[in-house]
């Protein structure tokens, strides 16, 4: 898998904040902010992360290393599901490389995203547009995941667990009665915790942050 | 008849005689004996459950790593039949690649007992990927045949099945180390050891493949 580089070497980013990073420095505060959006309600729709991130170089690494790695440090993608895909672009080393996770592989394939490198990234990037060209792949990813309103097909729990699901709905609402008859205060504060906790993430701007997907290496590299 | 004093015992001469005492040393030594047997007991079935759960991250790793070469050797059919329409085209190469392919064993199944059997398969597999390479090579010069949708399409497949493999080769490495590493530290070697080739040193995949590369073209 390349030359070894040492770990010390090896170019690491700290897990983006939103669903766009652009170190590079190469795309306009309009489009970032659209793209990033776009990308946000793309989640909020159907759980899928997407994600983009614009740098100069990977530090020599070769950039399907980089990928992978970096891929499974952001934890793009819901742990079990395994439903994130990336965008990696270097402007300088003139490579970009569309990592898919296990779970988008037979939708956005390494055929797909091979084409979308080499029809839509590629020749705006070579001609200098690298807004057009990270607009473009990203319109194109999302088509490919059909995702362009977010109606991605939701993940289907299956019979089994669904009637366990409703048993163990059963019984933890039970339980919260019994605990609300015999410890009134205690159910109270549970169940302000609960719903404060969810209303705490919400109010934190609701940035990106990595579910626990994984990547096996899906996906397909260009360079111009 | 002797006389009943305290020291001599109440009953005659030939009766069972009773201990004075429960907790002899006798007792003493044997409970401790058998504390130690229960702690060695309860350590020998940590390492051994440790040992197992290991095991069982290279193996489904190992699965993993099948996967990715079937992937591989799939792909070889609807390559060979693309390559072969084109005119003229040389065909030694996809004799070899044909070939390679074949001499490609079944799956295993479960993980190599032996670093010698994942040489084996490793040096299988990097024949087919060489023979790979070199169609990919050859294929440079036939610019009509690059240029078709098909065989691009076939390339990124095969491009991205080639980064496949090599990630799940590394995965594997790791999952090896994990279990190397516990299995030879000790004590638990001495547990590894009692239960002879169960937990036999898992072999790693060496160097990088002879796997396609495709060319940087720079403008």
């Amino acid at each position: 898998m390349g030359r070894l580089v040492p770990l010390a070497l090896l170019f690491a980013v700290a897990a983006p904040q939103r669903w766009v990073t652009d170190d590079a420095g190469v795309l306009t505060a309009e489009v970032r902010q659209r793209l990033d959006a776009r990308l946000e309600s793309y989640e909020r729709a159907s759980g899928h992360q997407l994600l983009v991130y614009v740098g100069r170089s990977t530090g020599g690494e070769p950039i399907e290393e980089w990928a992978a790695r970096t891929f499974k440090d952001w934890r793009i993608g819901r742990k079990g599901l395994d439903d994130g895909a990336a965008l990696f672009v270097f402007v300088d080393a003139r490579a970009a490389r569309i990592e898919v996770g296990y779970g988008l592989e037979g939708v956005l394939t390494d055929a797909k995203s091979s084409r979308i490198l080499r029809e839509r990234l590629i020749p705006k990037m070579a001609a200098g547009d690298p807004n057009g060209a990270v607009a473009g792949a990203v319109d194109a990813m999302l088509a490919a995941l059909g995702g362009g309103g977010g109606e991605a097909p939701p993940f289907e729990i299956p019979e089994e667990l669904k009637r366990f699901q409703w048993i163990a709905i059963a019984v933890g609402v039970l339980a919260f009665i019994a605990l609300a008859i015999w410890k009134p205060r205690l159910a109270l504060f549970l169940l302000m915790m609960f719903t404060g906790r969810g209303g705490r993430r919400e109010g934190r701007g609701g940035g990106f942050f990595g579910k626990g997907g994984r990547s096996g290496g899906a996906g397909a590299t260009g360079r111009w | 008849m002797p006389a009943y004093t305290p020291s001599s015992p109440a009953f005659g001469p030939g009766e069972a005689r009773l201990p004075h005492r429960i907790w002899g040393p006798g007792t003493f030594i044997v409970a401790i004996v058998a504390g130690l047997l229960v702690l060695s007991g309860i350590f020998v079935a940590s390492r051994f459950n440790s040992l197992v759960r290991l095991d069982q991250a290279v193996q489904s790793q190992w699965a993993q790593v099948e996967n990715v070469y079937q992937r591989r050797s799939d792909l070889v059919p609807n390559l060979v039949e693309t390559v072969k329409g084109a005119a003229g085209f040389e065909k030694s190469t996809l004799l070899e690649v044909t070939e390679a392919r074949a001499k490609v064993a079944a799956p295993l199944g479960r993980a190599p007992e032996t670093p010698e059997e994942l040489e084996r398969y490793q040096a299988q597999q990097e024949q087919l990927g060489s023979a790979l390479a070199r169609l990919m090579v050859v294929v440079e010069a036939y610019p009509q045949l690059k240029a078709t949708e098909n065989f691009r399409d076939l390339q990124s497949q095969l491009e991205g099945t080639e980064n496949r493999i090599a990630v799940e080769r590394m995965r594997f490495n790791e999952a090896a180390r994990s279990f190397n590493s516990t299995r030879d530290s000790f004590p638990t070697n001495l547990v590894a050891g009692m239960f002879g080739h169960r937990f036999a040193e898992k072999g790693y995949f060496k160097a990088r493949e002879q796997a396609y590369q495709p060319p940087a073209v720079r403008f």
